[in-house]
């Protein structure tokens, strides 16, 4: 099915150095990629295999050394940094391990962040951000700063605040690896229903129980993709049943 | 709408909420504006009570007085006293014509005066009309200063500082009283308006009473004058005049014209010269003093600032990472530093009025007061210490801010 539906984004050879003085370290090397839309994307793989990496330059926070990279068609490498601010807001939602919320910030008024750097006038943002915060469940609490809320709760913001310019692809860097499996649990299922919505989801995790829930799993080891499936790769299987085990 | 407007938006939205920083900066900066303000305004109600002082001696007229030859001169041995005369004023009149004003003045002490049943002893001068001008004799209202007619009859007519009127005749209207000067009654006929007076001979005018010359002399019989005063003609130094002054006298009462004793000259102007130039001195360095305060704000604010755009290093990769504009960022620093720093520097401007009002409620009794005179603020220099404040705060805002915008936003998100 995949196969059918257009690409949102593209890596063709893409490699990422990074040079502090004379010690260079290669993060990416050689990274073709194409991830299309309504696709759910479990990047899996050890610390400093090089996920933040390529989560960065899919999000286009950062750009590859070497490389294309083309989002939405576009190729991103000539692009002004204005032209990839106005990218990162209306085609990417981020949402990041520890949240990120603003602390003197209500849950609404979080969610309306990205739409006001989108230009939308105040009453539209009000009645959007509410929408979303009523998505993921939580538009009891919208007036309510991240200090009266829960991890959980917090997080919920976070992915409202990541649907609110009704994105292209949502970039997950491990939304679950600051709370407990319970609560985990929770945002797991909230991506799924907007996977299922028909949304495209791209999730760093260390969590085999949300990779399992994707669509495709890709394995970076070493700055390369080493596995990219439907199964999550035996060795981590095993892995991931002798630490359930313990 | 534009990304600065985001800015502006964000700025308006979030401003001083939940943090403690705004409030230090306000405090900083109204701080460093009241000072200053205060600084200078103490300086500026110097100047003013100085300057006040000055004209209370009248319109820096020189003041002469007789001494004693000091070398031979024709064959007569120094040692000879100089006494002026009515003739003496005469012949000045006639032989300067550099000078304007001129009078003489016999004046004693401890001279009993009497109203009713109350009795004081005052300082009693005998002068000319000019006085009102020359010596700033000026009447309060309802009242009239010695007229020529006065001082042409010799009319027993009396002229009372404020301070003897208080004395003399408490809180009672003293014009029209009969008051026995030695026993010779007098009409009071006007009250000095108070002054004050930086420089001053046989104490200060307010506590003093003035008659005609003429009368005087009726009473205390014909006698040398005390001092001579006058002015030189508009435009002429009364340095200039000196000189000729001199040449009178020494043909007159046969002294060496180089003889420094035997003419003493007080030039009123010269001391008016050197409370100009300490004037500019105390200026001078109260504004040093006050670059020196703003310097020390404009530092301390700056790196307020900086702090506080540094602590948010993290939100403003969040920012940049949703999509603000590099625009959109500074213009919520930027401005953020230009509303505390405005806010800051009115507040001052506002306490610092508040202060000076409450100041100059408090009547001024004390002579240290009396000295210093009233702060007297001056809008303009708050503006401008607020302008160099805001200036400071704007740069202090874009210089890391621009530094933020310029960072990589997965760097800014890990800045602890």
């Amino acid at each position: 099915m995949s196969e059918q539906t257009t690409p949102v984004l593209q890596m063709d050879k893409v490699t990422k150095v990074y040079a502090s003085g004379q010690i260079t370290l290669t993060a990416l090397s050689d990274v073709d990629l194409t991830i299309r839309s309504h696709e759910m994307v479990a990047v899996i793989g050890a610390s400093g295999s090089g996920k933040s990496t390529l989560m960065n330059l899919m999000g286009c926070l950062d750009t590859p050394s070497r490389g294309r990279y083309d989002f939405g068609g576009r190729d991103i490498a000539g692009l002004t940094p204005t032209e990839l601010a106005i990218l990162r807001n209306r085609s990417i939602g981020f949402v990041f391990q520890s949240f990120h919320l603003l602390p003197y910030a209500t849950a609404r008024e979080n969610v309306e962040m990205p739409l006001l750097f989108a230009g939308q006038p105040a009453r539209k943002r009000r009645e959007r951000a509410l929408e979303m915060l009523d998505k993921v469940g939580l538009s009891q609490r919208a007036e309510h700063l991240p200090t009266q809320l829960s991890g959980g709760e917090m997080q919920r913001v976070a992915v409202a605040r990541a649907l609110a310019n009704d994105p292209k692809v949502i970039l997950a860097d491990e939304p679950t690896g600051n709370l407990d499996s319970r609560t985990g649990r929770g945002i797991l299922d909230l991506f799924t229903r907007i996977w299922q919505d028909g949304g495209t989801i791209v999730l760093i995790t260390h969590d085999m129980r949300l990779a399992r829930n994707c669509s495709r799993i890709l394995k970076l080891e070493d700055g390369r993709i080493v596995h990219d499936g439907r199964e999550i790769p035996a060795d981590e299987e095993a892995a991931a049943e002798a630490a359930g085990g313990v | 709408m534009r990304p600065w407007m985001q800015g502006l938006a964000m700025m308006w939205r979030f401003l001083g909420r939940g943090r403690s920083r705004p409030a230090s900066i306000l405090l900083a900066v109204a701080w460093g504006t009241l000072s200053m303000m205060l600084l200078l305004g103490f300086g500026e109600g110097l100047k003013l009570q100085m300057m006040k002082g000055r004209a209370g001696l009248g319109t820096t007229p020189v003041i002469l007085w007789a001494g004693t030859t000091t070398r031979p001169w024709q064959g007569m041995k120094p040692g000879r006293n100089v006494r002026f005369t009515e003739e003496d004023v005469t012949a000045l009149r006639r032989e300067v014509a550099e000078i304007d004003q001129l009078a003489g003045e016999a004046s004693r002490w401890a001279v009993d005066l009497r109203w009713g049943s109350r009795s004081v002893s005052a300082h009693l001068t005998g002068v000319m009309p000019c006085f009102e001008t020359m010596r700033a004799h000026y009447p309060q209202p309802g009242g009239r200063f010695l007229s020529d007619v006065d001082q042409a009859q010799g009319r027993r007519v009396l002229f009372v500082g404020p301070k003897l009127k208080d004395r003399l005749f408490g809180p009672a209207d003293p014009i029209g009283q009969t008051v026995f000067v030695r026993g010779v009654p007098f009409t009071a006929i006007g009250v000095m308006i108070d002054k004050q007076q930086n420089g001053m001979y046989g104490g200060p005018d307010i506590d003093k009473a003035a008659i005609p010359l003429s009368a005087f002399e009726s009473i205390f019989g014909k006698q040398p004058y005390n001092n001579i005063l006058y002015t030189a003609a508009r435009g002429l130094a009364p340095k200039a005049v000196e000189a000729k002054v001199r040449e009178v006298f020494a043909r007159r009462y046969r002294f060496d014209p180089q003889d420094e004793g035997a003419l003493h000259f007080w030039d009123t102007a010269e001391n008016d010269i050197e409370a100009k130039k300490i004037m500019t001195g105390i200026q001078t360095f109260l504004g040093i003093v006050g670059a020196m305060t703003l310097l020390v704000a404009g530092v301390g604010l700056a790196n307020m600032l900086f702090v506080m755009v540094h602590r948010r290093t993290r939100e403003i990769g969040l920012q940049m990472a949703i999509g603000a504009q590099r625009s959109a960022v500074s213009t919520q620093i930027v401005g953020e530093s230009l509303i505390l720093a405005g806010l800051g520097g009115y507040l001052g401007i506002g306490f610092a009025l508040l202060l000076v009002e409450i100041v100059q409620r408090i009547p001024i009794q004390s002579e240290a007061l009396q000295f210093l005179g009233k702060p007297t603020l001056s809008l303009p220099l708050g503006m401008v210490t607020v302008v160099v404040l805001v200036g400071i705060g704007c740069l202090a805002g874009s210089l890391p801010a621009r530094r933020a915008v310029r960072l990589d936003p997965v760097e800014a998100l890990r800045h602890e």
